[in-house]
């Protein structure tokens, strides 16, 4: 059975209705045993994105707007109990730095034993059988050791991958990964990466996959979507996507892509540099930095449409010029 | 690890020494001496007396001999100077165990509420539960306990007849000293809680914990606590101190027979072996409780060991 | 980027902190000049009575005025609490200055030896020190201020030691400017916003054991008096006249509070992004 994750017109602010939208109507669909990535210069929005999914937005933040699609409900207007009961069943998630995200107190083993336990409804033995095996599925070895183990005797790739373990512990359908990898190095990345994508294929897991690495992107997403100063500006499959972006944006973050090592923020890609939130104007945001704007792109912000090749587009110049 | 431990042990007898030896030394030093009364003794007598208690002899002399006492198993804590009838273990011991009762109660019961409270508070950030938590511990901050001691006595004791006044003889007695006590605690305690409370839950691991689906309760008992308790386990030695030198204002107020008490008679009677007796006792039991709550943050904070 | 002054006048507890503080203590320097009722001029006959027009604080067990006792308590207490935390100050900041300073072996050794201190009843020895030792004011700045210092020279050193090593002390130095020189000229006064913070918590701190003192009959010796002096009187009396409890506790507790309540605000403005350590 595939899942269907869509969320639509997302919009995000901070509490209490003060300051313009951080997310302006953010619209991705993922299916599971997809990967859908979501890439965009810092401060896009990809984390937020990820977060207002979750239902984790930090406390002075809140979701203006929107709706979560999941299973025949909207996730957007559940009461906040049911949403968090969903987290870890249907929705899990992994962020960056697994050192900061392993709960120091805690040993590895009895912290995924807890899940097990009060969410999975195991009892003892039958959760500590089931941890190992987690483990041992996500690519530890000595899962004995690691699992009496506290976070801070471990290797950042093992402390990510016993992250991994907790997050897949009751077999959830979606997973977001807000750059999952980029604490580590770039070995120990690779087969993060790769267990990932194994996870996928074998447990059918729908991965939304935040990152700024254009190159893991390429090897493992399904579908890229662009985000541009609180929007998605470009969604298409990956493979066209990295055979030519349609969006100006796009275009210039692509061109600007290492050709070799090194990280791609280094070079400058684009003139200029992203709007923050308060400099947005009425038209399209990226627009003072586009080389193909006109006029009306400085009025109207435009809508995304749908292409033929299976495309959305946010560049209706761009749309045109084919 | 063992190794650290030894380390402390050593440290903690050293610690006593140097007490030891300040306390006696400072006691000679001070003008006044055991056997100034108010009536002047006979020259006589008074050499006698001083010959009896050896403080005829070198200073120097006096402190080895006392020391060979202590440092003996079991220690020899000498007769006391003002009632030379009873040895000082034996007018110690039962004061001492009422001291440490009120003591332990005390620090249980703070730990429990201030515990409670300031996980409350830290639940309901910025509401108005927080507020008055927070406004209350403030009061217990600024309220000295011999101004809490007697108003709890007059309304619980006096005007509502609900609990005894004084002495430590029943639980029911317990209840007014142990409250008195426990306000300033309970107050340090839960504005501890809730400020560490408050930093964990910002905390990546903590939102973590979220996205695993735990209900926000188990959040913040179970995941954000630990991180909160380390200071409070920390802080525990010195609680313990001030908590043996609170005391003795409580022994005053509702007239219990503990041990605070009888060191500051016996220093005003200058009683020399009583008050390095209820010195070394103090000094010993806090110089252990302080071992313990180092050994207990090591537990709550596997990483504490390995970084030293 | 605020300053640290601009945060410290948005935070209102601070600010109604700073105001009690002020009353207060204009109250207790010009109060007892203004009142010409001296705080020790008894009146046998009158005794204790409760507030009226002519006595606001009423009057005590042997008639003298309250208010005027109080305002003249108050400037003991306030003294008390200013010299024995300037005290457990020098004390406190030379050992962690010294400390953070040299680092190594002594630094080690000088806070051990004050996590040890940590744990031991040292306001016994106060205690016992006054009794042998007399009590006298001096003795109460001296005893309080020496047992206050342990949390400044942590305080301290942990500052010292981040400052030591950073380039511009680094550069002062090799432009020949001497250890001593260093640490007095450009490492001390970056440490400037914790000792105030820290120093302000101290003083109440220091009132609550001086009140301590005063309850055992260890303090300020009659006829003086402290709001801890009057405050133990009052505890023992109040049954009968509640006032001689309620008033000194009223203006102890104001100033407590207040003086907290300025340390937090000065706290939060100095260190914006911790709470509490
Ligand atoms: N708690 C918050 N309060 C206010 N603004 C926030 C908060 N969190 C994020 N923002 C703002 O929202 C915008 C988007 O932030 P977000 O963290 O989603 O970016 P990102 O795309 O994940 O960037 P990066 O690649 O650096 O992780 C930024 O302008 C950021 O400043
Ligand atoms: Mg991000």
């Amino acid at each position: 059975m595939s899942a269907t994750l869509r969320i639509e017109d997302l919009r995000v602010g901070r509490r209490g209705g003060h300051g313009p939208d951080l997310l302006r109507g953010v619209d991705l669909e993922l299916r599971s045993g997809e990967t859908l990535a979501l890439v965009g210069e810092s401060g896009s929005g990809k984390s937020l994105t990820g977060l207002a999914l979750l239902g984790l937005l930090d406390e002075g933040l809140e979701l203006r707007g929107g709706r979560i699609g999941l299973a025949g409900r909207d996730l957007a207007s559940l009461a906040p109990r049911a949403r968090r009961a969903l987290l870890g069943r249907e929705l899990a998630a992994i962020f960056q730095d697994p050192g900061a995200a392993l709960n120091p107190h805690h040993r590895v083993g009895p912290a995924l034993v807890e899940i097990l336990r009060h969410r999975g409804g195991l009892d003892r033995r039958a959760a500590r059988q089931k941890a190992l095996r987690l483990l041992a599925d996500c690519g530890l070895d000595e899962v004995e050791r690691i699992a009496a183990s506290h976070p801070h005797r471990l290797s950042g790739g093992q402390k990510q991958r016993a992250m991994i373990a907790m997050a897949i512990a009751l077999d959830p359908d979606f997973l977001v990964a807000d750059e999952a990898t980029t604490a580590l190095d770039v070995a120990t990345q690779a087969r993060v990466v790769e267990l990932l994508d194994r996870l996928r294929r074998e447990r059918g897991l729908g991965l939304l996959f935040i990152s700024h690495d254009l190159g893991v992107v390429q090897r493992l997403a399904d579908r890229v979507a662009l985000m541009y100063a609180g929007r998605v500006v470009e969604s298409a499959p990956a493979a066209l996507f990295f055979a030519g972006p349609r969006h100006p944006y796009g275009r210039a973050l692509l061109a600007a892509r290492p050709t070799l090592f090194g990280p791609f923020e280094r070079r400058a890609p684009i003139a200029g540099s992203a709007p923050g939130p308060e400099e947005i104007g009425a038209g399209c945001a990226f627009a003072p930095r586009c080389p193909l704007a006109r006029a009306t792109c400085h009025e109207v912000d435009p809508p995304a449409r749908a292409l033929a090749d299976g495309r959305t587009l946010a560049c209706p110049v761009a749309e045109e010029g084919g | 690890m063992i190794r650290g431990f030894l380390v402390r042990l050593g440290e903690g007898a050293l610690t006593l020494l140097v007490i030891v030896s300040l306390s006696f030394f400072m006691q000679r030093l001070a003008p006044g001496g055991p056997f100034d009364h108010e009536r002047e003794l006979p020259p006589e007598t008074r050499r006698a007396l001083e010959a009896e208690w050896g403080l005829d002899r070198p200073l120097g002399e006096q402190f080895l001999g006392y020391l060979g006492g202590i440092f003996r198993l079991p220690p020899d804590l000498k007769r006391s100077m003002t009632r030379p009838d009873f040895g000082v273990t034996e007018l110690i011991a039962p004061r001492l165990a009422v001291s440490l009762s009120l003591g332990l109660v005390v620090l249980l019961f703070s730990l429990v509420l201030g515990i409670g409270l300031g996980a409350l508070a830290a639940a309901r950030r910025n509401g108005f539960l927080d507020h008055a938590v927070m406004a209350l511990a403030l009061l217990g901050l600024a309220l000295p306990n011999f101004v809490i001691g007697p108003l709890l006595k007059w309304v619980f004791a006096i005007e509502l007849g609900w609990l005894p006044e004084s002495r430590w003889v029943s639980p029911a007695s317990m209840v007014l000293p142990v409250l008195a006590t426990s306000a300033l605690y309970v107050a340090i305690i839960a504005r501890m809680v809730r400020s560490g409370l408050v930093a964990a839950l910002g905390q990546d691991f903590v939102r973590a914990a979220r996205a695993r689906g735990f209900s926000e309760r188990r959040v913040l008992l179970v995941h954000a606590l630990p991180a909160a308790l380390a200071p409070v386990i920390a802080w525990l030695g010195p609680a313990a101190a001030g908590l043996a030198v609170g005391s003795v204002v409580i022994e005053r107020v509702f007239d219990i027979p503990g041990l605070g008490n009888t060191l500051i008679d016996a220093a005003f009677n200058r009683d020399y072996t009583m008050v390095m007796g209820a010195v070394i006792v103090y000094s010993a039991i806090l110089i252990a409780l302080n071992l313990l709550a180092d050994l207990l943050l090591l537990r709550v904070d596997p990483r504490i060991g390995e970084r030293r | 980027m605020r300053s640290a002054g601009a945060r410290f006048r948005r935070h209102r507890g601070a600010l109604v902190g700073v105001l009690v503080l002020v009353l207060v203590t204009m109250a207790v320097l010009l109060g007892p000049a203004l009142l010409d009722r001296p705080p020790e001029r008894q009146d046998l006959a009158l005794g204790p009575t409760a507030p009226s027009f002519a006595h606001p604080f009423g009057t005590d067990y042997e008639g003298r005025d309250l208010l005027a006792r109080v305002l003249a308590g108050g400037r003991i207490s306030l003294l008390v609490g200013l010299v024995a935390t300037l005290v457990s100050l020098v004390i406190g900041v030379v050992w962690g200055a010294v400390a953070g300073f040299v680092g190594g072996r002594l630094d080690r050794l000088m806070m051990r030896i004050v996590d040890v201190l940590y744990g031991l009843p040292y306001m016994f020895f106060v205690i016992i020190l006054m009794v042998w030792f007399g009590r006298s004011l001096v003795n109460v700045f001296i005893g309080l201020g020496a047992i206050s210092w342990l949390t400044m020279a942590r305080i301290v050193r942990a500052e010292v030691a981040g400052l030591a090593g950073r380039d511009f002390v680094l550069a002062s130095r090799l432009a020949g400017v001497s250890p001593l020189g260093a640490l007095l000229r450009h490492v001390l006064p970056n440490a400037a916003g914790p000792i105030i913070v820290y120093g302000t918590l101290t003083v109440p701190r220091v009132m609550i054991e001086e009140s301590f003192l005063s309850f055992l009959g260890l303090g300020v010796q009659p006829p003086a008096a402290s709001w801890g002096s009057l405050l133990a009187e009052g505890a023992s009396l109040f049954r009968e006249y509640p006032w001689l409890l309620f008033f000194p506790a009223l203006l102890l507790s104001a100033t407590l509070l207040a003086l907290n309540f300025v340390g937090d605000g000065l706290r939060e403005s100095f260190d914006p992004g911790e709470a509490r350590r």
